[in-house]
Parts: C-alpha cells; structure tokens; sequence
C-alpha cells in the first residue's frame, strides 16, 4: 500500500532540511553590502560589472573597497571581492553580486571601487553603461558598447598607455601622463593636457583636442575636428576629416611646416608664410613653411573647411599632471 | 605514433589525402595526445573558415574578366613560359598558404596602396621634367626653390602637387609638335576614352582605372568583412548595431560624395586618394567592430 508514499516522505524530509541551511548560507552572503580588503603594491584589480556604471578612483590607502547601487531602486546591492594569485601577483576580482535574476535585463548597478592609485588596472569592458576612472598610475584599457568613458589624472612620469573604446557614448580625458588611443563609432572626444601622443578616431563625432604634450593624429571620417595649444617643434599633429571642419588655433612662437588641404571647403590661416603654395582652386591647398619650420601640421578636410587661427596662449586650462 | 610524426601528416589527414593506416594511427596519437589533437581542432577550424569565406565571397565577373585579358596579354608578349609559371603559381597559392580573412584585407589594402602610389609616383616624375616649361603656376612666388631645399619633404609634397596642377592643366587633344609629344608622352582628349599613353611602357592605367579598380578591390574586402560581420552579429549589442549602421550610413555619404568627384575629375589622383580615404574609413570600422 502506498509504494511511492517512502520515496515522497524522504524527499519532504530532505527539503525540510537542506532549505534553512541555504537560506543561511545565502544570507551571510548577501549581508557583505560593502566589501574591504587591504591590498599590496602593485596588486592586480579586475572589476566586472555586467548591469551598469563602473566607477574606480585612486586612493593614498592600501584597501580595494566597492560599493554597488541599484539605481532604480536605490537600494544597495552586495558586492563580492575574490581573490587569487597569477604568478607572483595577487588579483582581486570586484563584481556586484547578482540577487535578482528574474528581472535581470531591468536592472541597473552602479559599481564604485576605491582604489590604491598604484595598483594595475585590468582591462575593463563591458556591453552597456559608463567608466569612469580617476587618479590612477599606469595605464588603463576601458571598452564600453553603449555609454561614456572619462578618465582623468591617470598616468605618471613611467607613462602608461590609456586605450579607450566605445561605441556611442562621449569619451573625456584629462591630465594624462602617457599615450592615449581612442577609438569609437559614434562619439563626441575631448582630451586635454596629456603628456604623451594621442591618437582618437571617430566614425561619425567631434574630436577636440587641447593642450598636449606628444604627436597628435585625429582622423574623423564626418565630424570636426579640433586642436587647441601650444605646439612643439618635435611633435607632429595630424587633424584629417572627410566631412566636417578642421579647426587649429595655436599660439605664435613655435615654427612649423604646414600641409592645408581642404578639397571643396574653405581653407584660412592667420598666419603669413613666406614661401607658400597655394592652389586657388577647387582643391585648395598651403603648403608652406612658418618660422623655422621645424614643427608638423596637416590639416585636411575633404569637403569641410580648414582653419587654422592664431591665439593668444591662455592660463585658464588646468593642466595639473 | 610520435608527436613529431603526426604534426608531419596533419595538414594531409585534414585535406584527406592520408592513407588508411596511417590516417589511423594518426587519429590514434591524437585521441591520447592533448596538444596534438588541439592542433587537429585549431588546423579544421581555420580550414572550415576559410571554405566558407571562399563559398560565400563571390568574385565580380569584372575579376575574371580582367584576369583573362592580363592572361591573353601575358600570351601575346611571353608566349609559353610565364604563363606556365603563372598556371603553377595559381596552382600552388591557394593550398600553400593559410589565407585569412585579415591577410586577405591586408592583400587588398597593399595593392591598393601600391596602385595608388606609383600612380601618383608616375603622374609626378612624368611631369617634374617639364616644369621649367610652365613656371607660372597659380600661386607660387618665386623663391619656392629654395624652399624645396630646406625640407625634402616639404620638396616632395610640393612636386606631388605641381605634378597634379601641371597634369590637370596639360591634358589636351595630342597634337604633333606638343611638348607631351616631345617627352615621349601621348594624353588621349578629355572627352575621350581617357586613356594616357606614355612612351616608356605600353599601357599605363589612367587615374580613373586605377580609381576604378581599386574601388573593385576595396568592395570586395568590405564583402568579406560584412559577412564576417553578419555572421558575429547576434554578439554584438543592439546599441552597438544601431550607431554602426548609422556610421556606416555617414561613411557610405562620404564614399558617394567623393565617387562622385572622383568621376567627375578623372585625372586628379587627389580626388581618388579622397576616395580610397572613405573606403578606408569604411574598412577600418568594420574591422574595428568585428574585432570587437
């Protein structure tokens, strides 16, 4: 009588008794909202986020310590903090813990890690959201489909390469210490005061330039491109565009040799050179030598225009690194 | 079977070409040798890949078109040699080497590169020796020779521009007594067929060929990439594809706009160096997506 009866009675018994031990399992899990650990010189930080923003900052402290918030409800999410050895190296691995799977594409976390500013910053990329990163040595690698990338105070007198990826979203940088390379489908760029050459390409955006310290290459394929600054006459700059304006505005003092092409726009300069080519016609183009020539400029727009304008240098831009 | 044995016969056992036995013992080492059978998977991989890029990559019957007039040509001057070494080398390339969608890009590029530049290198030594001919040139001052001395580079983007100013303007119907006909270099009527014939090798390809095939060259590695594209595009993120296709559209304005003056100017090489520009523009990005 009853065969199955034992079978379903065994079972029950099990649940009733696996159950509160998951339950207090999973509650001292989700009760580490925030996450500390002490951190050596030099540590690798990896920090994942799959649900939205990621912020890190660089701290004078030894600790990684991370926050997470889950923006539309405002409450805070747990945060785990894993870590492990590559070589001789500790990697501490930063993520917000996943609670809610069932509504998981209508989440949105905000993570925000503190960080020692010495440590190594692994590539971060991920599909939606915006990066932020903030006083940092060494260099960073940031990719995000969807969202905006600023990095500011990052780099040091080693140098570091800064690469940053999007693919809709604005980039900003500022006081870099090292080499920057951009790259994105359709953004609005602006770098200013970097020490080291940058390179930023846009499909479909503006790049704006200022203030910087290496060879400079911004090729737009339609937007404006922009420079502004003082130039030097052991660097190079390179503004290219097929549709938009190319505008450098540069303060008298250092010589250059200059290529000004612009296809079917306007092309204008301020300043006087004294041997010059000039072609009057539809392809328009100065090639000529200011000063002593020794610096590089090419500037060339297909069928935008071309200007390239004197200032008087400023002491308004902040150029702290 | 030894490693060593094995790694000798893979690229036999993946094309068939391994006897029973040996493709027996071949498959035997593997099943116990990790690296082996890992370089096994990778060798099928790239071999199924590059099957599909072949099937699915059809090449324009201007292609086969061009390729047999260059062969009757080939005929006409060398008649046996060369076309043999030709037929062996058409033979051999396609199973010696490991083409991949990215070596193949880079081929296209190259020869487009190479195109473009000794079609600017001929416009520009084709016309230098003439310059003294036509020191008038719109809007340069005397003292642009000394100029040319200081920097070499400065010299050479200088010729380059001198060359295609003197080439624009230069271009008339032949005439007997021409200077074009005393350097040796005959230019076929604007409104011609546009075909320039120089002295010193029996055909030289006008601007406009060139512009026209590498325009040829650069859709057939856009194919590639947009099927690669294709293929990738359930990893990419809808946000993503809707900026791509937006910055596809920009860039595909951009390569109308200078197509349209690259046709509408046939003989300036800058305004098909703006052109190759925008392809370029165009490749870049969707190299830089599929790489994403």
């Amino acid at each position: 009588m009853f065969p199955r009866l034992k079978a379903v009675m065994i079972a029950i018994g099990l649940i009733g008794f696996v159950m509160p031990a998951t339950r207090g399992i999973a509650k001292e899990y989700l009760s580490v909202i925030e996450q500390e650990r002490r951190v050596e010189r030099g540590s690798r930080i990896v920090v994942r986020n799959e649900f939205g923003d990621i912020r890190i900052e660089g701290t004078d402290g030894n600790t990684v310590a991370a926050v997470a918030t889950e923006l539309n409800s405002s409450q805070s999410v747990p945060v785990s903090i894993i870590e492990a050895s590559s070589g001789n190296k500790r990697v501490f691995t930063v993520s917000p813990v996943e609670s809610a799977s069932g509504v998981r594409q209508k989440i949105n976390i905000s993570l925000e890690v503190k960080v020692p500013h010495d440590v190594e910053l692994a590539p971060i990329l991920i599909r939606r959201g915006n990066i932020s990163v903030n006083n940092l040595e060494g260099g960073v690698n940031l990719r995000t489909d969807d969202g905006n990338i600023s990095v500011h105070r990052v780099g040091s007198p080693r140098g570091g390469l800064v690469e940053l990826s999007t693919g809709s979203g604005n980039v900003s940088g500022s006081n870099i210490n090292g080499d920057v390379r951009i790259v994105s489908i359709s953004s609005n760029i602006s770098i200013q005061c970097v020490k080291g050459d940058v390179a930023a390409r846009v499909a479909s955006g503006q790049i704006a330039v200022s203030n910087i310290t290496g060879d400079v290459e911004a090729n737009a394929s339609s937007g404006v491109v922009s420079f502004t600054g003082a130039i030097y006459p052991e660097f190079r700059y390179r503004l290219k565009t097929l549709s938009g304006n190319v505008h450098m505005d540069i303060p008298d003092g250092v010589g250059f040799t200059a290529v000004l092409s612009a296809y079917s726009g306007e092309l204008q300069t301020d300043f006087q050179f004294p041997n010059v080519l000039q072609t009057p016609r539809r392809n328009r183009r100065i090639i000529g030598k200011y000063g002593d020539g020794a610096g590089r400029i090419e500037l060339d727009s297909f069928s935008g225009g071309v200007f390239l304008r004197k200032i008087v240098v400023s002491s308004d831009i902040d150029c702290q690194r | 079977m030894k490693c060593e044995a094995c790694l000798g016969m893979m690229d036999q056992l993946i094309e068939g070409e391994l006897d029973g036995s040996l493709s027996r013992e071949a498959t035997a080492h593997m099943a116990m040798c990790g690296p082996c059978s890992q370089l096994y998977a990778n060798l099928r991989y790239e071999q199924e890949l590059f099957r599909k890029y072949l099937l699915e990559v059809e090449p324009a019957p201007a292609l086969w078109a061009d390729l047999r007039l260059e062969l009757q040509k080939e005929k006409v001057i060398r008649p046996s040699q060369p076309q043999l070494r030709l037929q062996r080398w058409l033979a051999i390339v396609p199973g010696g080497l490991n083409v991949t969608p990215k070596m193949a890009t880079a081929l296209v590029l190259i020869t487009i590169g190479l195109a473009i530049g000794i079609m600017v290198w001929r416009t520009t030594t084709d016309t230098s020796g003439r310059e003294p001919q036509n020191p008038k040139v719109a809007g340069v001052q005397p003292s642009s020779e000394a100029n040319h001395k200081d920097t070499h580079r400065e010299a050479d983007i200088t010729d380059r521009q001198l060359a295609a100013n003197d080439n624009e303007r230069k271009i008339q119907p032949s005439s007997t007594g021409s200077p074009e006909k005393r350097s040796g270099i005959q230019i076929s009527a604007p409104g011609g067929s546009g075909i320039r014939k120089f002295g010193r090798s029996p055909v030289v390809p006008t601007v406009d060929q060139v512009a026209r095939k590498a325009e040829q060259q650069y859709l057939s590695a856009i194919e590639i990439l947009s099927s690669d594209l294709k293929r990738r595009r359930a990893t990419i993120s809808p946000a993503l594809l809707s900026q791509l296709k937006t910055a596809l559209a920009d860039i595909d304005r951009n390569i109308a706009a200078t197509r349209r003056v690259a046709r509408e100017q046939p003989r300036d090489p800058f305004a098909v160096q703006y052109l190759a520009l925008a392809y370029e523009k165009k490749l870049e990005l969707l190299r830089e997506v599929t790489s994403w």
